[in-house]
C-alpha cells in the first residue's frame, strides 16, 4: 500500500506528534504548515472549503480531502484545517506535497473572496529572521530574493537599477543576504534554517512553512506562531477598512475607515502611466479613473481581477487612501498594499494613527 | 422617406442599374457604418468622462460632509427633488438637530455665462422658498428627506472657478445675494472655501444662515480634508455612465460571485445598502432608476430577460456579456453597444439619403456605360 498522508489526531498536539514520526519514518515526506487569513467566519469558512473537499470533523480540527491526477498518477490529498486560538487565523496542516497544494489549497483561496494566503512583508520577514537567530546553534543556510520597488538609489548600491532575483545557499547565507541587501537593493522572499537539535525548515513570505526533518512541535511554536502574530496587525487593519450605509431610524448615513497609507519614496505626475501599467500587471484594472490635472497622480476605482473586488485609490503620490467598494473582501486591499511595497516602494506604510 | 418608397423607385432602375445600384449601396453602408459607428463611440466616450468629471466634483462636496466630527451637517443625497420630475439642486446637506437644509448647485463653469447660472440658481432657489409649484411641497419633501422637522433652509452656489467679481456683477443684475463655495480639487484631498457675494455693499446679507457651519467651513473645510471617488452616478448623470457603471458592478459584484440573474433587490443591495450610490434616495426613486436601466440596457442589449415574471422589479436580468474577467473589455462593449443603439437612426437616415442619392445618379445616366461600375468618390 502507498504510504497515505492521512492523519488520525484529533488534538493539535497529537497531530504534530503524528506528523514528526511521520517524517521519522519517511524522509520523503515534508511537514507543510500555510497560514491563511480569512474575513469569513469559521462555521462560514467550514462551509466554503465543503465547495472544493470533502469536509470531515475531526476533534479540534476539520480534514479536507480531494484528490487530483498528475501525469496519470492519481494523488489524494489530505489537509487539516485549524484555527489559530490567538488570531483566528485559519491554519492547514498537511503531509502533501507542495504541488498537491497547488493543485487545490491555492485555487480555493485564489477563487474566494475575503479569503487570502497570509503575507508577511519584508519588515516582519526581516524580523522574524533576526529573532529566530537568536535561537542557539540556528543558522540560514540559503535564501530567494527579488528586488522591489521602482529604481532605488541608495547609497554605497553596486549598479543600481537592477531587477535582480534568484536563490542563494552557503554556510554564511546570513552574512551575504545582509551584504546583498546593502549592495544590490535585494528582499529575502524565501529563508531557510537549520537547527543541529531540531531540524531543518524553510518558509517563505506567503507563509508556508516546511519542515524537512525535526520537530513539528518547534516549528509550529518557534515559527509559525510568531509569523502568525506578526502578520496579524496588518490584515486586521485592512478587515476593518470599509465603506457602507447605516441606517438610523430610517434615514442613511454614510460610514467609512479608509486604510491609509504613506508612500516614502513618492511617485511623481510622470510615473503616473507605469503606476498604472504596474498595477495591471497584478491584476488591479484602473476602470474608472476620474481625470483632473495638476499635482492628482491616481484618483478612481480599480476592480480586482482576481476575486472580482472593487476598490477606490486615491493618491497623490504620496499619501494613498483604500477604501472597498461594494462590499468588496479585504484581500484585494492586502493584495494592493503588497503591490506597493514589491512594485512601488518597499518603505510604504500603514498609518496607523487616523487623521 | 420609408424603405418601401426607395423600394419602388429601385424599381424603376434597368435591371443593369439594379445591380450598379446595389453594388454600390453595399460598398456605401460599409463605410457609412464604420464612420456612423467611429463618431458615436467617441461621443459615447466623451459624455462619459464629462460626467466623471462633474461627480469628481460631487465628491469633494460630499467628501466635506460624509459624517465629519467637527459639524452636525451631514451630507444627505444628491437631487433632492429629482424623483418629483423636478430639476433642481445637486446636493443636499444639513443639519437634523438645526432642522436647516442647505441646498448646493455644482455648475460647470462661473467664468462664462455668469448671469445665466446666477438666474438659474435664482429660479431654483425661489422654487423652495415659494413653496414649490402645487404639485410639490418642497418644506414638507424636504423635512421627508431628512427625517427632520425643518426650520430653515439655506443654499450654496459651487464650483471650482468662482470669478468675485464677475458673480458680484451678477448679484446686482439678477438682484440676488448668495454664498458661494470655491470647490478644490487635489486628489487626494479637497477644499470648500465660502464667500458670500452680495447685490450691493448696504445689504444685511452676511452668508449663511447658521454660524457654525461658516466655522467649520473656515476651520476644517478651506484647509484640506481627505477626498474620495465616492459617487460613480447619480439620477441625472448620462444613460451611458450608468448603464456603463451599473453593468461593471452587477458583472463583478453579482454575476461573478456565482448569480446566474440579478433581480430588483440585488440592484437595490450593491447600489443603495453596500455603497453610496443612492443614499437616501426613496424607494420610488429607487424603482423608477431601476427601470430606467433596464429599459435603456435592454435597448442596447447589454441587459437581457432571463427570467419574465411579468414585473420589472420582480423579473431575473443578466447583464449581456461573455466577458466576466476583463474590466477593460467588458467596459469597451457595453460603450460599444451603446454606440451602436445610439447611431441607429442617424445612420439609417443617412443610408437612405445615400440610397436616393444613387438612384438619382443611375437616373441621370443614360444608358449603362463602363463608369457604373465605378464608384463615381
Amino acid at each position: 500500500m502507498v504510504a497515505s498522508n492521512e492523519l488520525d489526531a484529533s488534538t493539535r498536539d497529537e497531530l504534530l506528534d503524528e506528523a514528526r514520526s511521520a517524517l521519522h519514518t519517511d524522509n520523503r515526506t515534508n511537514f507543510r504548515v500555510v497560514c491563511l487569513v480569512s474575513d469569513h467566519s469559521w462555521k462560514g469558512l467550514v462551509d466554503l472549503a465543503r465547495g472544493w473537499f470533502d469536509v470531515t470533523d475531526q476533534g479540534e480540527f476539520y480534514q479536507l480531502y480531494t484528490k487530483h491526477t498528475k501525469r496519470n498518477q492519481t494523488n489524494h490529498v489530505f489537509l487539516y484545517l485549524y484555527q489559530h486560538p490567538a488570531t483566528g487565523a485559519p491554519i492547514i496542516f498537511t503531509l502533501n506535497s507542495s504541488e498537491d497544494l497547488n493543485e487545490t489549497l491555492d485555487r480555493m483561496v485564489t477563487n474566494t473572496e475575503d479569503l487570502y494566503s497570509l503575507w508577511l512583508p519584508p519588515d516582519e520577514m526581516g524580523e522574524l529572521r533576526e529573532n529566530l537567530l537568536e535561537i542557539t546553534g540556528l543558522e540560514l543556510t540559503g535564501f530567494d530574493y527579488d528586488t522591489f520597488g521602482r529604481d532605488q538609489h541608495y547609497e554605497g548600491q553596486v549598479r543600481p537599477g537592477f531587477q535582480r532575483s534568484g536563490s542563494h545557499d552557503s554556510k554564511d547565507a546570513e552574512h551575504m543576504l545582509e551584504e546583498w541587501t546593502v549592495q544590490y537593493g535585494i528582499t529575502a522572499t524565501r529563508l531557510r534554517f537549520k537547527l543541529a537539535t531540531r531540524g531543518t525548515f524553510r518558509f517563505s513570505n506567503d507563509c508556508e512553512f516546511v519542515l524537512e526533518n525535526g520537530s513539528t512541535e518547534f516549528l509550529y511554536e518557534d515559527v509559525v506562531e510568531p509569523a502568525l502574530e506578526a502578520a496579524h496587525p496588518l490584515n486586521e487593519l485592512m478587515k476593518a477598512a470599509d465603506l457602507s450605509v447605516s441606517k438610523e431610524n430610517g434615514f442613511e448615513q454614510i460610514e467609512e475607515e479608509p486604510v491609509e497609507i504613506t508612500i516614502s519614496d513618492p511617485l511623481d505626475y510622470e510615473d503616473r502611466n507605469e503606476f498604472t501599467s504596474e498595477m495591471q500587471k497584478e491584476d488591479f484594472y484602473p476602470y474608472s479613473a476620474q481625470a483632473s490635472e495638476g499635482s492628482l497622480l491616481f484618483n478612481g476605482k480599480i476592480a480586482d481581477e482576481r476575486n472580482d473586488g472593487i476598490i477606490s485609490v486615491s493618491t497623490n503620490g504620496e499619501d494613498l487612501m483604500l477604501l472597498p467598494r461594494y462590499d468588496s473582501g479585504f484581500d484585494s486591499l492586502v493584495r494592493f498594499y503588497r503591490f506597493l511595497v514589491e512594485k512601488v516602494d518597499p518603505d510604504t506604510e500603514i498609518d496607523t494613527v487616523k487623521v | 422617406m420609408t424603405e418601401d418608397r426607395i423600394e419602388s423607385k429601385v424599381e424603376t432602375l434597368t435591371a443593369d442599374k439594379r445591380d450598379t445600384y446595389h453594388r454600390r449601396v453595399e460598398d456605401r453602408e460599409e463605410e457609412l457604418e464604420k464612420e456612423f459607428f467611429q463618431n458615436h463611440l467617441e461621443k459615447v466616450r466623451t459624455q462619459i468622462r464629462k460626467d466623471e468629471e462633474e461627480l469628481n466634483n460631487f465628491n469633494v462636496i460630499v467628501s466635506g460632509f460624509k459624517g465629519r466630527d467637527n459639524t452636525e451637517y451631514t451630507y444627505i443625497r444628491t437631487e433632492p427633488f429629482i424623483g418629483q420630475n423636478k430639476k433642481n439642486f445637486d446636493i443636499l446637506i444639513g443639519s437634523r438637530e438645526k432642522g436647516i437644509a442647505l441646498l448646493v448647485e455644482y455648475e460647470r463653469s462661473l467664468a462664462q455665462g455668469t448671469d445665466k447660472s446666477v438666474g438659474k440658481f435664482k429660479e431654483r432657489r425661489e422654487f423652495v422658498e415659494t413653496d414649490g409649484d402645487g404639485d410639490l411641497d418642497p418644506g414638507e419633501y424636504l423635512s421627508k428627506a431628512m427625517g427632520a422637522e425643518i426650520k430653515d433652509v439655506d443654499y450654496a452656489l459651487s464650483s471650482q472657478h468662482t470669478p468675485k467679481e464677475r458673480l458680484e456683477a451678477s448679484a446686482k443684475r439678477k438682484d440676488i445675494n448668495f454664498c458661494v463655495w470655491d470647490l478644490g480639487d487635489f486628489g487626494v484631498s479637497c477644499s470648500i472655501i465660502c464667500f458670500s457675494v452680495k447685490k450691493s455693499e448696504t445689504e444685511p446679507f452676511s452668508g449663511h444662515v447658521d454660524d457654525e457651519l461658516e466655522e467649520y467651513i473656515f476651520d476644517e473645510l478651506a484647509g484640506r480634508v481627505r477626498k474620495h471617488d465616492y459617487l460613480d452616478f447619480t439620477w441625472s448623470s448620462s444613460n451611458y455612465l450608468k448603464l456603463k457603471e451599473m453593468s461593471v458592478v452587477l458583472m463583478k459584484r453579482h454575476h461573478n460571485k456565482g448569480n446566474e440573474i440579478f433581480r430588483y433587490a440585488d440592484w437595490n443591495r450593491l447600489f443603495a445598502e453596500q455603497d453610496i450610490q443612492l443614499t437616501n434616495y426613496t424607494q420610488e426613486e429607487k424603482k423608477r432608476l431601476y427601470s430606467k436601466f433596464i429599459d435603456y440596457g435592454r435597448t442596447c442589449n447589454v441587459v437581457v430577460l432571463e427570467e419574465d415574471e411579468g414585473d420589472l422589479l420582480e423579473n431575473g436580468y443578466k447583464i449581456n456579456s461573455q466577458i466576466t474577467r476583463d474590466t477593460e473589455k467588458l467596459k469597451e462593449q457595453i460603450q460599444e453597444k451603446i454606440a451602436r443603439h445610439e447611431m441607429r437612426e442617424d445612420f439609417e437616415e443617412a443610408l437612405r439619403d445615400e440610397k436616393l442619392d444613387i438612384i438619382e445618379k443611375l437616373h441621370q445616366s443614360k444608358k449603362t456605360t463602363l463608369s457604373d461600375f465605378i464608384d463615381p468618390d
